[in-house]
């Protein structure tokens, strides 16, 4: 079943009189329960491709369905919302909510969709990512290594359809991001999750089903 | 507590806390500066509207009456026309109808005014009231003026007074003469009535018992339109009334309308005031709210992408802000009542004591609703107008958005300027282009910062302006410090029954040399208001008797200089385009000055009276054959009524007071001192300062003197022929006066600054709070502190260097439209450029923006670097 379609998507930025054609008409499809890594030289427009996929920026053209609707129509409450239900982030950085601790940070997302917090799901998945002891700390008092595996636990602990996760692993060690992106791959089949994970590293690229490669703007599949 | 820890609190609820918690000192600053604007625009207001009163209560005791509009010879018709008028509140039955006398001098004029009139209108403007209004005949109520005059020092009601009373129309005889009269009440009025008569009242009941009608007598309006002139409420009266040629409407500006007027120069000024202080508090608070957005912007952005909707980041917005706006509201509004109710009356009623115990509430709880309300909705606006730059952001460029205003981005392009110039290998000193850097950096906050700034200065320099303009002792030091002058009573009795003099001049120049030797009257400073007492011959008389004046007015003709009579010429060359300007300036022209003496009806007989001859002999004793005196003819070119308000101040004698006055040309005025006798009416002059007190004690001597010498051929000891004024004893008298509106003119501009003071803290306090990890970045690559804190001395400099040139120029320009518009409201406002206080201003300026941030950089600076760097960069 299709859970992600796009079709002839193309991204220009203008900065003054220079243009930059980042995507250049790309079109893929993504099924259920997939997890997928995205892979290309830094400044190839990786993180601008996940972006879009989760309606965080425009198209300069194309379409976007996200299971079937497509998101690039929505009005941005609209959008606000469907990202809600269905879309779960991880970025390069920038992550938490500084102002609220790390379970309040966790819990976030599952709260906004309204569902019952689950404590003991909540300090399982937190121990599995090694956590547990910083629950009550603020963002601001972890290492960025433990930023990252907060911002994961948040988006594991919504189960959103579709997670999409720009070099969540980035400041980790070796193992740990193998253990982390084992986890996360776990997790996604265990809940027919979908998965897109950008990343420089091949060892987690070959955990993927799928690698999908961009190199000028275009995808090499 | 990490068990009790809460794990199903709300989403909402743990953002908005957070945020609450987080915001603590910006909520702080907030809150303060919430509850400043409420306590500062109730205090304005309050004082505004307390000094307003105490100034229409001033008007009010001298006008002896709390209306100033009036109809002469109301009939029972005009009465129920009047009565049936949407605008008009009252109308109260005013009869003027009799005289109190003593050794042939009228002393009290006798008035009979009904309920309404008394209760409504005449009572409120006492000082002091005893006893009541009289009912029976032979009741009668007195001033403590005509109390004192009568030698009764210790007035009781009921008791019996004996009067010589007549009625104004000699032919009723009834009850005239020496009778008794029992005191129903008595009175202490400020009324400055420069005929000195004062007024006793009578019932009602005596003019029935003699047979007199109610009707015609004067009407007194209450009109409920006190933003409207004299004029204006005037014309609107003839249009809406229908009257006989014999009725005349007077309306005066109400003590409302000429306190307001005095209050800030005219409403439209008052209300530029207000927007001016509106706009620097709505700058203040946008500011504050505006920096402390800027941060949080990023977190909204993440928490939109994460799916918090926008309503509910709103919410997590606006709510700490409505709650900081009750908080203040209610902290607020208890200071303001405290001020205002209690430390306020302490003062306003102490400093008008002698107001008689008059206690002005300038407590207003309306003016508290419209501060918080105005208040609350400026920081709601503010509020949402930073926000909307979110409306504007993708989710993705909001997270971004910090870095736009940060050093460590190189995308933006005035934010490179600083990067690039970060040259160490330079000998040059590379740090005042850092700074430069930096205060250009944000084009909206240096916009912001710059405008408040000025706007704060400029709002001090606009209230100096005003306070020192409007300083009543600007007028008063205008007036010469000694005026001597002849009294009106003085001369109508002179001219009613002096036999003796063969050339009458009642001012003679013997007594001007006694004068200079006795009383050190500087001969040659002296300046003199000169004139005749012209005898108008029959055909005169009728151009003179259209003026309907019950009091039948002094006819003098008064010498005008050059100037005078060219300000003249210019009011009637742009008001009065009717009269006859050529035959005055070139031919035996007169025009007609009057104290508002004609009707509407009046008006149109008198453009026909327009090129009439009028006569004028000059004055000769009581029972000489005036068939033999020489006439000079002149021709009447028009009447002008000086009470309009365009009308030049001339300095004519008595204030116009009962008063008609001739004026002619000086060729005019040449010809006819061939034929008549010049008078001098009035000496004035100015002495030095330090010889002020002494010059006084002697002219008062000299003055009372006269006065004896003159009362022993024959006439009244209260009647005195010369009277004093010093300027010294009025300003003594107003001193009171002028102290309120300085306190209060002085209150309003610290309050101002005030604002503007906490403004620039905030500014600065934020700016290096949210710059701290810039400073952390700066220093990593390696800049020391001391070179920092010189960066942050120089950004203040460049402050203050750009806030001086723009309140020099535009301010000043500004200023100075300023002055004239209000020196267009109100003639005696001087505009003087206040170079003490802006020099001050820019010295405090200087000494805020370079030592300040450097106090607060120390603050922040016990940090190691790596520590702010981290703490910062979640
Ligand atoms: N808002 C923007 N305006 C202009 N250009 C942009 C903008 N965002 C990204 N770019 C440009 O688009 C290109 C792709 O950026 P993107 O962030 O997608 O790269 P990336 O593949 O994620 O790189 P990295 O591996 O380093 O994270 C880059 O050259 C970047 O400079
Ligand atoms: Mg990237």
């Amino acid at each position: 079943m299709k859970v992600f379609e796009a079709i002839s998507l193309s991204k220009t930025f203008v900065n003054g009189d220079s243009y930059l054609k980042v995507l250049d008409n790309v079109s893929f499809v993504i099924n259920e329960g997939e997890f997928i890594a995205i892979k290309g030289i830094s400044g190839s427009g990786k993180s601008t491709l996940l972006n879009i996929m989760g309606g965080l920026e425009y198209p300069t053209q194309g379409q976007i369905f996200v299971n079937g609707i497509n998101i690039v129509e929505m009005s941005e409450e609209e959008r606000t919302r469907f990202r809600l239900h269905n879309i779960g982030f991880v970025f390069q950085n920038y992550n938490l909510v500084p102002v609220i601790n790390v379970i309040e940070n966790i819990m976030l997302p599952a709260k906004l969709i309204g569902q019952k917090i689950d404590e003991i799901e909540l300090k399982e998945l937190a121990n599995r990512l090694n956590i547990q002891d910083k629950l009550y700390h603020m963002p601001n008092t972890l290492s960025g290594g433990q930023q990252q595996r907060v911002a994961i636990a948040r988006a594991l602990f919504s189960k959103p359809q579709l997670l999409l996760a720009d070099e969540p692993t980035g400041n980790l060690d070796s193992k740990t991001r193998i253990d982390t992106i084992h986890l996360m791959r776990t997790m996604c089949d265990e809940y027919r999750q979908t998965m897109v994970i950008v990343t420089h590293d091949e060892q987690i690229a070959e955990m993927a089903d799928r690698i999908i490669c961009i190199e000028d703007g275009r995808l090499v599949i | 507590m990490i068990k009790q820890y809460k794990i199903n609190q709300s989403p909402e609820k743990v953002l908005e806390r957070a945020y609450s918690h987080e915001n603590k000192n910006r909520n702080r600053i907030l809150l303060i500066a919430v509850t400043l604007s409420i306590v500062v625009m109730f205090c304005i207001m309050s004082t505004i509207y307390g000094k307003n009163q105490a100034d229409v209560l001033r008007y009010i005791q001298a006008d002896g009456m709390t209306v100033s509009t009036y109809l002469e010879n109301g009939t029972e018709d005009s009465y129920a026309q009047l009565k049936k008028m949407s605008y008009v509140k009252d109308v109260g039955l005013e009869n003027r109808i009799g005289k109190l006398m003593n050794e042939g001098q009228n002393y009290a004029t006798c008035v009979a005014l009904d309920s309404k009139a008394y209760e409504k209108m005449v009572m409120p403007s006492f000082l002091e009231v005893h006893g009541k209004y009289p009912q029976e005949a032979d009741e009668i109520m007195l001033s403590v003026k005509t109390l004192e005059y009568l030698g009764i020092d210790n007035p009781k009601i009921g008791m019996s007074v004996f009067l010589d009373f007549y009625w104004n129309n000699i032919f009723s005889e009834n009850n005239t003469g020496n009778q008794r009269f029992i005191l129903a009440g008595y009175y202490i009025d400020l009324r400055n009535s420069i005929t000195q008569n004062s007024v006793a009242y009578i019932s009602q009941r005596r003019l029935q018992e003699n047979s007199i009608k109610q009707f015609p007598c004067r009407l007194l309006i209450d009109v409920d339109k006190n933003f409207l002139s004299g004029e204006q409420i005037e014309s609107q009266l003839y249009k809406d009334l229908a009257l006989s040629e014999k009725q005349r409407i007077v309306g005066n500006d109400s003590a409302a309308y000429r306190a307001m007027e005095e209050t800030v120069g005219g409403i439209g000024i008052g209300i530029l005031l207000s927007m001016i202080i509106l706009l620097a508090l709505f700058l203040f608070v946008f500011n504050v709210i505006y920096i402390s957005l800027d941060k949080e912007i990023r977190q909204y952005g993440l928490l939109e992408i994460l799916g918090v909707e926008n309503r509910q980041i709103r919410k997590i917005v606006y709510f700490p802000i409505l709650r900081l706006c009750l908080i203040g509201s209610v902290v607020g509004g208890i200071i303001a009542c405290i001020i205002v109710g209690v430390v306020y009356p302490l003062i306003i009623n102490r400093m008008y004591q002698d107001m008689g115990g008059v206690r002005l509430n300038v407590f207003f709880p309306a003016f508290l609703a419209i501060a918080c309300l105005v208040t609350c909705l400026m920081v709601l606006f503010a509020t949402s107008f930073s926000l909307h730059r979110l409306k504007k952001l993708t989710p993705i460029q909001a997270v971004k958005y910090e870095n736009i205003d940060t050093i460590a981005s190189g995308r933006k392009k005035s934010a490179r300027i600083v990067t690039v110039k970060y040259d160490f290998q330079k000998k040059r000193n590379p740090i005042w282009r850092i700074a430069w850097g930096n205060v250009i950096r944000s084009k909206k906050k240096f916009i912001i910062t710059i405008l408040s700034l000025t706007l704060g200065c400029q709002i001090v320099l606009m209230s100096s302006v005003i306070a020192n303009g409007t300083d009543f002792m600007n007028k008063l030091l205008e007036n010469n410090d000694f005026e001597i002058s002849l009294t009106q009573n003085a001369i109508r009795t002179l001219i009613e029954t002096s036999t003796k003099t063969e050339k009458m001049v009642m001012f003679d120049n013997d007594m001007i040399s006694q004068g200079e030797k006795e009383a050190n009257i500087p001969k040659n400073k002296v300046e003199r208001i000169e004139g005749f007492l012209p005898i108008v011959d029959e055909y005169g008389q009728d151009s003179i008797r259209i003026l309907d004046s019950q009091n039948d007015p002094l006819t003098i003709i008064q010498k005008l200089d050059k100037n005078k009579l060219d300000r003249i010429e210019g009011y009637v060359k742009k008001n009065e385009p009717l009269l006859d300007i050529d035959s005055f300036m070139q031919r035996n022209g007169v025009f007609i000055l009057h104290n508002h003496l004609l009707s509407e009806q009046g008006a149109e007989v008198a453009k026909k009276k327009i090129g009439k001859n009028i006569g004028v002999c000059d004055l000769v004793p009581v029972g000489t054959d005036m068939s033999e005196s020489t006439s000079i003819p002149l021709v009447n070119c028009g009447y002008i009524d000086i009470s309009k308000k365009e009308f030049p101040d001339l300095d004519l004698m008595w204030q116009g007071e009962n008063t008609v006055y001739l004026i002619v040309s000086e060729n005019t005025f040449s010809t006819i001192s061939k034929i008549l006798t010049k008078q001098t009416f009035q000496m004035h002059f100015n002495v030095p300062d330090k010889s002020e007190n002494e010059t006084k004690i002697e002219l008062k001597q000299w003055i009372r003197r006269v006065n004896m010498e003159f009362q022993t051929n024959g006439y009244s000891e209260k009647l005195n022929l010369l009277s004093l004024t010093c300027n010294s004893d009025l300003i003594a008298s107003e001193q009171k006066h002028i102290l309120v509106t300085r306190f209060i003119m002085w209150t309003i501009s610290t309050a101002l600054s005030f604002i503007g003071i906490v403004n620039y803290l905030n500014t600065i306090i934020t700016d290096i709070m949210t710059r701290k990890r810039e400073f952390a970045i700066m220093e990593s690559i390696g800049l020391t502190r001391k070179q920092l804190r010189w960066m942050l001395t120089l950004e203040g400099l460049f402050y203050c260097i750009l806030i001086a040139a723009l309140l020099g120029s535009v301010g000043s320009g500004i200023l100075y439209v300023f002055g004239i518009c209000m020196h267009n409201q109100m003639e005696y406002f001087t505009f003087k450029y206040p170079v003490g206080l802006y020099i001050g201003i820019i010295i405090i300026l200087i000494l805020f923006c370079t030592i300040i941030p450097r106090l607060i950089y120390r603050r922040f600076s016990t940090e190691s670097a790596a520590e702010c760097l981290r703490r910062t960069s979640e």
